[in-house]
């Protein structure tokens, strides 16, 4: 049984989503089932063209599952109702507004506000902070609408609108993160408290933090829990990272498909949720695991052969 | 000796079915282990519900229970009781995570259950309809769920009305009676609402009495939150579009889970987060598959006191 995964980034360029696509292979593969993986990187402007170009292959091909990763609600309506017509059950990641058989849904904005309040609890009542935002998609907003919400609770003052473009890392890699906080650093001549909303962005912001010599200034916390920023925790340069358990997550998805396939249920719009996962600080980052070693790192099959 | 934990709950009993729900499911789950919970309560709508519930949970201490299940409504008060009951050597659990120390606490997923209400509601509506929304108590899951319910909003092809956030737009007290006055308000400020979104079952109750006292019961969609049977009865007669049912009793259960690995030793939690079910939207097609909250776990009577 093979099931068709429409990747967003190409392997490599972000750890997270590999890793997420790992936990789906390993989880499938648990289930007796294979993987296939094609990619429409979202950072192209053809993003919308290739997922649903690579969804019409999947259907040529009569693979026996879609997970599709959601980015545009509204988005790929009309592929995924195509695979639907032809019996494919379809699967995604994060809730569309069309209909699917099985959503996992992450709670980002609790993650963005479980964010916000640990930074509170490391620095003093009114602290200044700022948050460099990410790209236009429903995961991302959702965390940055939750850090907004739990630094306003916490009495922090917030001195950015994360969702304005300069503040924003929109390509959701380190190499823009960089760019994005030059632009922030260059804004504000002080900051207690800095949130890039992931990791990448954290990484490209520590970079960013040595060329304008601004090191010590600012608390750091970021999210997704990448073996790279629990070393910058370990090392002193962030103060936390919020580990999404991303393995486990591709791993949820997996069981969504497994209930339908070898469980014989009959999923319509069913939703689950993802695991909450939890802050890695210095206190404790010996027992952060890194996600290669939570699952098999198996090579990826990309391509529908 | 049989473990003893306590629960100090928000609310009294019958005062909102859904936190009757997750009393019964914790208690379920802690009879099904062989422990017993008692329960105090501390209405949070009263004047002195903070004196009341920290002297709750200071019974409990010195009662000796086993464990402490706490209901956050502000996270950081009750900090100096929980902490000295775990000075005492006595776990605490939380509904909802407070911004100190507890041993393990329950998150609900209340932001993106405001977003798919939201979302149903606007699916049933024309672009350009005016929605109203009804915002509950200054609490941490209520003021989520309602940040969910107006980011969905203004996302979509329909207009948002006022400003929930504000508090003679919310009902401050959690129960239905609670509604009337922000509801009034409403239909004397909007001619016309084409959706509204009460945050709970309880007040959207107390919403449909004022539509219905004013002849304007037909005039708009309504979805609320809580999947309660009353709610789910007022799908079935066609008074509402929906009501997400957040599996109440499932919140119980899931924190219940956590306290019995924890009191019988397999698991000793320090800051330890789980995530509630994230419930589902009962509508008249699919109320067939809908099972009252007190089918799900058995509705014991509770033991009130210590």
């Amino acid at each position: 049984m093979r099931v068709l995964y429409v990747n967003v980034l190409p392997y490599g360029a972000h750890p997270g989503i590999d890793a997420l696509a790992h936990g789906l292979d390993h989880s499938l593969r648990q289930a007796g089932m294979e993987l296939r993986t094609l990619t429409a990187d979202v950072r192209n402007a053809d993003w919308i063209e290739k997922q649903t170009a690579a969804i019409q292959r999947g259907i040529d091909a009569r693979v026996d599952g879609i997970v599709v990763y959601v980015l545009d609600p509204a988005q790929p309506a009309q592929a995924v109702a195509a695979a639907r017509q032809r019996g494919i059950p379809v699967f995604t990641l994060e809730r569309p507004r069309y209909p699917v058989n099985a959503s996992l849904v992450y709670p980002n904005f609790n993650h963005g506000v479980f964010m916000a309040e640990y930074l509170a609890s490391v620095l003093p009542p009114q602290a200044s902070v700022a948050v460099i935002g990410g790209p236009e998609v429903i995961d991302d907003i959702e965390l940055v609408l939750g850090i907004v919400h739990g630094v306003q609770r916490s009495g922090l003052r917030l001195v950015n609108d994360p969702f304005v473009d300069r503040h924003r890392n929109r390509e959701d890699v380190r190499e823009s993160g960089r760019a994005a906080a030059r632009r922030v650093l260059a804004d504000f001549a002080h900051l207690d408290g800095l949130i890039p909303f992931n990791d990448e962005t954290m990484l490209g912001t520590l970079e960013a933090i040595d060329e304008a010599k601004r090191s010590g200034e600012m608390k750091l916390v970021s999210r997704n829990g990448s073996p790279e920023a629990v070393a910058a925790v370990r090392a002193g340069r962030s103060h936390g990272t919020w580990d999404i358990d991303i393995t486990e997550i591709g791993a949820a998805v997996g069981e969504l498909v497994a209930r339908v396939h070898m469980q014989g249920q009959q999923l319509e719009g069913a939703l689950a949720l993802a695991p909450i996962g939890r802050l890695i600080t210095r206190a404790n980052a010996d027992t952060y695991r890194p996600w290669s070693e939570r699952v098999p790192f198996a090579t990826l099959h990309e391509g529908l052969e | 000796m049989a473990l003893r934990v306590l629960y100090v709950s928000p609310l009294a009993p019958h005062g909102n079915p859904a936190i009757d729900a997750i009393a019964y499911g914790l208690q379920h789950v802690l009879h099904s282990a062989g422990i017993q919970l008692c329960v105090l309560f501390a209405d949070f709508t009263a004047p002195d519900y903070r004196r009341q519930y920290e002297d709750a949970i200071a019974a409990g201490v010195a009662a000796r229970v086993d464990a402490v299940v706490i209901y956050v409504i502000h996270p950081s008060v009750f900090r100096e009781s929980v902490a000295r009951a775990r000075a005492a050597g006595i776990p605490v659990f939380s509904f909802v995570r407070p911004d100190y120390p507890v041993n393990a606490s329950v998150i609900y997923p209340n932001f993106n259950q405001g977003v798919f209400m939201a979302g149903h509601l606007v699916a049933l509506l024309e672009k350009g309809s005016g929605v109203a929304v009804i915002g509950g108590p200054q609490s941490v899951d209520d003021m989520e769920e309602v940040a969910g319910v107006m980011f969905a909003l203004r996302l979509s092809h329909c207009k948002l009305l006022n400003d929930p956030t504000q508090t003679r737009y919310s009902n401050l007290t959690d129960v239905a009676a609670g509604a009337r006055e922000p509801m009034l308000g409403m239909l004397a400020e909007f001619p016309r609402i084409d959706g509204l979104i009460p945050y709970n079952d309880e007040t959207m109750h107390g919403a449909l009495a004022c539509l219905e006292e004013k002849g304007r019961a037909q005039e708009a969609r309504i979805v609320s939150r809580n999947g309660s049977p009353g709610a789910v009865e007022a799908v079935r007669q066609g008074r509402i579009a929906g009501t997400w049912d957040l599996d109440a009793s499932g919140i119980g259960t899931t924190l219940g889970d956590v306290i019995v690995r924890h009191l019988t030793n397999q698991e000793q939690y320090e800051q330890f987060l789980v995530m509630s079910p994230v419930g589902r939207m009962i509508t008249l097609a699919n109320i067939g598959t809908w099972r009252p909250w007190s089918e799900r776990v058995q509705w014991a009577p509770l033991t009130i006191g210590l």
